[in-house]
């Protein structure tokens, strides 16, 4: 075959979407084929209602309608640029393997541009697919127009990955190649979590002024009298199925695409030779020879803390999970502000969204700390009971998330101390059950791949999204007032739990 | 606190010892004896079953039959009383990136439930040994192979292990730092510990080795002296000579690419 023209293109495209894509595990396929076939069940579902309300009406092009799709377009379009913009510095640092391809006979150009097309290919794939149910809805009902979302979408995923091609771009001029890829991360994460947090922003605003500012603005939108045909709405136009529209956006997309990736492969063509060169920092900690302190326990978990403490990459990524948490942050300090008094199914909100929030956590350290472990033939062939090995890990894991949990529950104890209460209680199991089932389930992997690791198991994956679900529910029924219906989810969790130990890996 | 072992015993008995992943046999009821204070070198082809072996005697694989005894110490039944007076260091060495070489001791030192005083002592005793004293403080990610290998093996005699199992130790490793180690190994066994190597650099074998075993298809199939091993050969036969012709079997039988 050959290296050169399109088909050597179309080869390395090849390579790169199935590295893109590809589980870990194959001897997991079955239960990967069957979660995806549930997925694709959901996805239809979903698609399957939305689409029948979309077809009772012809897209209509005034100003109201293409105000409210431009506000969405600019949701999904953070969220691509999030995601672009990590998966481009992934592309360039994580995988490795830029030295064997840099090596080869393809030019640095083609590999480049080939690895900018992967992104491109990777971003539009995932939000094709989350709405591949509502388009198959839309064909089967034959609501063409409608059908143009498509490639709007498509559109949309290769702009915004330009965009994030040249943001990458600019981090790498600006502060060097070793900071970028912290950069990248932390600021794919917040331009993804922008509108969410830019819509909770308004909880800062005293209670009193927060419906006076949600009618401001409601007046203010409904003020606007932009013209349908205005050039601001031309991207509304072409997701709402204007002809002219949709191919000059796809046409103007894909241009600016290309611009981004010729730049993209020219400058990262000598960038990348720079990021290949860094190698591993040879970092020393100067006076801080320390004297020895014991304790297998404590050995355990002070090695897991240095580890995480000391890579900023892993370190962005734990911390990034926490976005979320930033609008219970805003109602804690709004009501308190404005006199401490809240619902009490806030409340509930509130200390299930801490639970959640500390078991998703807790599951990402377990992770790190029992899947990512660097050495493991060293700590399985040292003289320790595996169930103490594992006990320390899983504290390593669990006591930052606790002490994270514990501010969460300290904020609510000035408004609600029995609410606190709960939230701690349920911070703890959600945290302790997600750290077990990782324990249980753990499958071998390494700490760079720390972004991919739903994939590596599936099983521990769906096992602690449930634990997780169930022990929130408890915990948000519980701090809501409602001990006695919190029962049920918990019940349910330890059910779960208890089938998950049961089916746990033995060792070879 | 050390594990009660046999004054007598073998440093390594394995008894009838098997193990298959899946319909691949690794080990085939392999018999083996190292005594007490030797340097004992395990030779064979590639997919032998060396490091499986040694992987069981470690405790990090559960044999599927058979049985192992570290001086004495039933390590199927006593595994921790086993692993207290062992170590493994596997070929490719087993290191945090983010942690400093002293670091590094500490925690291998705190598995193993080394005092500290006594693990702080050996620690540095180690590192000058091998020259890496002045980077204790680097983490151990921008270590060159040779340093790496040298913190590895710094880990594994923290605990002062008496029987001390390595996986090709010598892989990769420049010549002045091959020496450092085969000195430290050396030093090692007349101090009284047990060495197991496997290699495939048969002059180590011929050099350091009291005694070689050569294993093929999962079971022994010579063992001796170096001495032994050439009579039993021929006249004028090389190491080399020998184990190729020991081994001729399986490697005419591994597939070819």
């Amino acid at each position: 075959m050959t290296i050169r023209g399109l088909g050597g293109f179309l080869f390395l495209l090849g390579h790169e979407i199935r590295l893109a894509f590809r589980g870990r595990k194959d001897k997991q396929r079955g239960a990967r084929l069957a979660l995806l076939a549930f997925l694709g069940l959901v996805l239809f579902a979903v698609g399957w209602m939305a689409a029948s309300l979309l077809s009772k009406f012809e897209p209509s092009l005034t100003t109201p309608v293409l105000l409210a799709t431009s506000a969405g377009i600019a949701f999904v379009a953070t969220l691509m640029l999030g995601h672009a913009l990590i998966a481009a510095t992934d592309a360039v640092y994580t995988r490795g393997d830029l030295d064997l391809l840099l090596s080869s006979p393809f030019s640095p150009w083609t590999v480049m541009t080939v690895r900018a097309l992967g992104v491109a290919v990777q971003v539009a794939t995932t939000y094709v697919v989350m709405i591949s149910g509502l388009l198959v809805s839309l064909a089967i009902m034959g609501a063409w127009k409608w059908l143009a979302i498509g490639p709007a979408l498509i559109g949309l995923a290769l702009l915004m990955t330009g965009g994030g091609l040249l943001v990458a771009m600019m981090l790498f001029a600006t502060i060097g190649p070793r900071a970028t890829r912290v950069a990248a991360q932390v600021i794919g994460a917040f331009v993804g979590a922008s509108i969410f947090l830019a819509f909770q922003s308004q909880q800062l605003l005293p209670r009193s002024e927060r419906s006076d500012a949600a009618r401001a603005m409601f007046e203010r939108i409904s003020r606007i009298d932009t013209p349908a045909d205005s050039p601001l709405f031309f991207p509304a136009r072409a997701f709402l199925g204007d002809t002219n529209a949709l191919l000059v956006w796809s046409i103007g997309s894909l241009l600016i695409f290309a611009l981004a990736a010729f730049w993209f492969s020219r400058r990262f063509t000598s960038d990348a030779a720079a990021i290949l060169a860094l190698g591993p920092k040879r970092r020393a900690f100067r006076d801080r020879t320390r004297p020895f302190r014991g304790g297998v326990m404590a050995s355990l978990v002070r090695k897991e803390w240095r580890l995480i403490a000391r890579d900023p990459v892993l370190l962005s990524q734990i911390l990034l999970q926490l976005i979320y948490m930033i609008p219970l942050i805003f109602v804690l300090y709004r009501t308190s502000s404005d006199g401490g008094e809240m619902h009490a199914g806030m409340f509930g909100v509130m200390a299930g969204a801490v639970a959640a929030i500390s078991a998703s956590l807790a599951a990402s350290l377990a992770w790190l700390t029992v899947s990512a472990e660097d050495a493991p033939d060293l700590v399985a062939a040292a003289p320790i009971e595996r169930r103490m090995l594992e006990r320390g890990k899983l504290v390593a894991a669990v006591a930052p998330v606790m002490v994270l949990a514990g501010v969460a529950a300290a904020g609510i104890a000035r408004l609600d101390p029995t609410a606190a209460l709960w939230t701690i209680a349920g911070a703890t199991a959600a945290s302790i059950s997600a750290g077990y089932v990782g324990v249980w389930h753990q499958e071998p992997g390494a700490r760079k791949d720390f972004r991919r690791r739903p994939k590596a198991s599936w099983t521990a994956q769906l096992g602690q999204s449930f634990v997780t679900i169930a022990w929130a529910g408890a915990t948000g029924l519980a701090a809501s007032g409602l001990a006695a219906l919190a029962i049920i989810p918990g019940v349910i969790a330890l059910g779960v739990l208890l089938a998950l130990g049961e089916s746990r890996r033995k060792p070879a | 606190m050390n594990a009660v072992t046999a004054v007598n015993a073998p440093a390594l008995a394995l008894r009838g010892l098997a193990k298959s992943f899946g319909d691949k046999r690794a080990v085939a009821s392999l018999d083996l004896d190292v005594r007490a204070g030797e340097l004992y070198a395990l030779l064979g082809p590639n997919g032998a079953g060396k490091t499986t072996t040694l992987r069981m005697v470690a405790g990090l694989l559960q044999p599927d039959a058979g049985e192992i005894r570290i001086f004495g110490v039933d390590a199927r039944v006593d595994p921790k009383g086993a692993k207290r007076i062992t170590a493994w260091l596997p070929d490719e060495p087993m290191l945090y990136d983010k942690l400093t070489a002293w670091e590094y001791l500490e925690f291998v030192a705190g598995l193993w439930g080394v005092p500290t005083k006594v693990a702080k002592a050996r620690a540095q005793e180690l590192l000058e040994l091998l020259d890496l004293w002045q980077h204790k403080d680097e983490c151990c990610e921008g270590f060159s192979r040779g340093m790496k290998q040298k913190a590895a093996l710094a880990g594994a005699l923290i605990h002062e292990p008496k029987l001390l199992m390595l996986d090709e130790p010598l892989t990769g490793l420049d010549a002045a730092i091959a020496r450092q180690v085969k000195d430290l190994l050396q030093q090692r066994v007349r101090d009284g510990a047990t060495i197991i190597l496997t290699t495939h650099i048969l002059e180590v074998a011929e050099r350091m080795a009291h005694r070689i075993g050569i294993i093929a298809d999962g079971a022994l199939v010579a063992e001796g002296t170096l001495g032994e091993l050439q009579t039993r050969a021929g006249v004028g036969m090389s190491l080399e000579d020998v184990f190729l012709q020991l081994t001729a079997n399986t490697r005419r039988a591994e597939p070819t690419a």
